[in-house]
């Protein structure tokens, strides 16, 4: 491999000192070598021979004038036609304009631009995850045992202060009667908290008595003591056994789909996509043709 | 030949002014697109072909050696064309005399004062050495062209070729070796004083 190199160099410094295209000091050491090495003045002999043969071909004459016409050079120009070069410049700019789409692309949804200018998508998705995830609580008017301001008011019917809280609809969708269930063993929890709080019972009592029931509330009152319908609030309707409504996004209008920038954009990258290398084709079909 | 007032004449559009100048540069041209080409037909479709090109991109040449200006335009046609006939190979044409006898190209018998055997001789060594520098890759061959048969000194050659002086040099030695290997297949159509001594010991 050394030898070899070295036989490279050798060849290039021989060669250039047969045309005087060596530095001074190249050809001073060139000489200097010549003297003491045959097999480097034979390699040059052998290439000395070499160029004299090689010049020895005849200077060959044109066979004719190549001088232009004007009718030679507007034929040219109307030769040169203009689709193949627009092809291959569409296809190119297509090819480009595609590359910054995706870069683009990139930068707005996993990129560093991604969370401050174009968070919609990604925001509306944790929206609706947080709305599956943390269901409001669920009071419920009228139904026994639920709600109600402690004490022993009678609170029936008309609707709670939170006492009962049910975290439902994604643990109970499913299951109708374990509500049923739930809400009755939420029941007997209320009577120990009022007996257990004897101080605070006066007050209430007295806030009890300041507000009596008002018509609402007593019709109300009247309806669940006649056993009528009784309304759900915030998602369960009793009626069909405590069927939960869903409040995903779905049932919202809320759809995680694509926005419609990106759709587009995906498809004006498809557009520019076909456009790159169907261009690109023809182009390179017309030129084999040519 | 003022070769500066002619090409601003033929920018300005003075086609007889571009036609003077191919009237000087047409036989180097052809010259070396025959070399290059190693064919008559297809180096005379390249030398008019280049012209061609040299008038249209004439607004691009920035000054210095038009000649080497002119032989970029030349190698570059030349290129073009060999890269062409690799995808589509072409066979020339040659006519064929009616004893079977392939009539030698016209530019082997330039030589009027030589005899018939010496006119032979002559062109079986030219074929010889055109056929060595066919073998050449075409960045090789073009550099010994320019150098070797055109007479090129290394910077007009590196221009014409398109590639810096030290890849010129480098090429040419490379180029000389190869055609040194070559020729030792034909030493007999060498001239004596063309054989080397190790080819006259053999």
């Amino acid at each position: 491999m050394k030898k070899e190199r070295q036989h490279t160099r050798d060849l290039a410094l021989l060669s250039a000192y047969l045309d005087d295209a060596l530095r001074p000091a190249d050809r001073q050491a060139l000489i200097a070598r010549l003297r003491h090495e045959p097999e480097l003045v034979a390699q040059l002999e052998r290439l000395r021979r070499t160029k004299l043969t090689v010049g020895y071909l005849p200077r060959l004459r044109a066979p004719r004038n190549y001088t232009l016409t004007p009718e030679m050079v507007s034929m040219r120009s109307q030769k040169k036609q203009p689709f193949a070069s627009t092809l291959r410049l569409a296809s190119a700019l297509a090819a480009i304009l595609m590359v910054v789409l995706f870069g683009v692309e990139f930068l707005f949804t996993t990129g560093p631009l991604a969370s401050s200018q174009l968070a919609s998508e990604p925001m509306l998705e944790a929206a609706v995850m947080m709305d599956d995830a943390q269901p409001e609580p669920l009071i419920l008017w009228g139904h026994p045992g639920v709600g109600g301001g402690g004490a022993d008011m009678p609170v029936e019917g008309r609707g709670g202060d939170g006492s009962v809280m049910m975290e439902a609809p994604v643990m109970v969708e499913s299951m109708p009667v374990e509500v049923e269930v739930a809400v009755e063993e939420a029941r007997p929890v209320e009577e120990p908290v009022a007996e257990d709080l004897p101080a605070v019972m006066p007050e209430m009592m007295a806030e009890a008595d300041l507000s009596p029931p008002t018509d609402t509330e007593m019709e109300s009152l009247q309806m669940a003591a006649e056993g009528k319908k009784q309304m759900p609030i915030l998602g369960i309707n009793l009626d069909e056994g405590g069927e939960i409504i869903q409040r995903s996004g779905d049932t919202l209008g809320i759809q995680a789909t694509p926005p419609a920038w990106r759709v587009i954009l995906r498809a004006v990258q498809i557009a520019l996509g076909v456009v790159a290398v169907g261009g690109g084709l023809t182009w390179w079909l017309l030129r084999r043709r040519e | 030949m003022d070769e500066p007032a002619l090409i601003q004449d033929a920018l300005e559009g003075d086609l007889n002014a571009f036609n003077t100048l191919v009237l000087h540069y047409q036989d180097i041209a052809y010259n070396v697109a025959y070399r290059i080409m190693g064919e008559p037909g297809a180096a005379d479709d390249a030398a008019q072909e280049s012209f061609i090109s040299a008038y249209q991109k004439l607004h691009q040449y920035r000054g210095g050696s038009f000649k080497a200006w002119l032989l970029r335009i030349v190698t570059n046609n030349c290129y073009d064309e060999l890269r062409r006939r690799q995808r589509q190979p072409v066979l020339p044409l040659k006519p064929d005399l009616p004893d079977g006898e392939i009539l030698e190209d016209p530019y082997w018998l330039e030589d009027e004062d030589a005899t018939p055997e010496e006119h032979s001789e002559q062109a079986e060594l030219h074929a010889a050495i055109q056929k060595c520098i066919n073998e050449l890759e075409i960045k090789f061959r073009t550099v010994l062209v320019l150098v070797d048969v055109e007479g090129l000194d290394y910077q007009t050659a590196a221009e014409a070729a398109g590639a810096p002086i030290g890849t010129v040099k480098s090429r040419l030695a490379r180029a000389r070796e190869r055609v040194q290997d070559c020729l030792q297949g034909f030493w007999e159509l060498l001239p004596e004083n063309f054989r080397h001594r190790d080819e006259k010991m053999i």
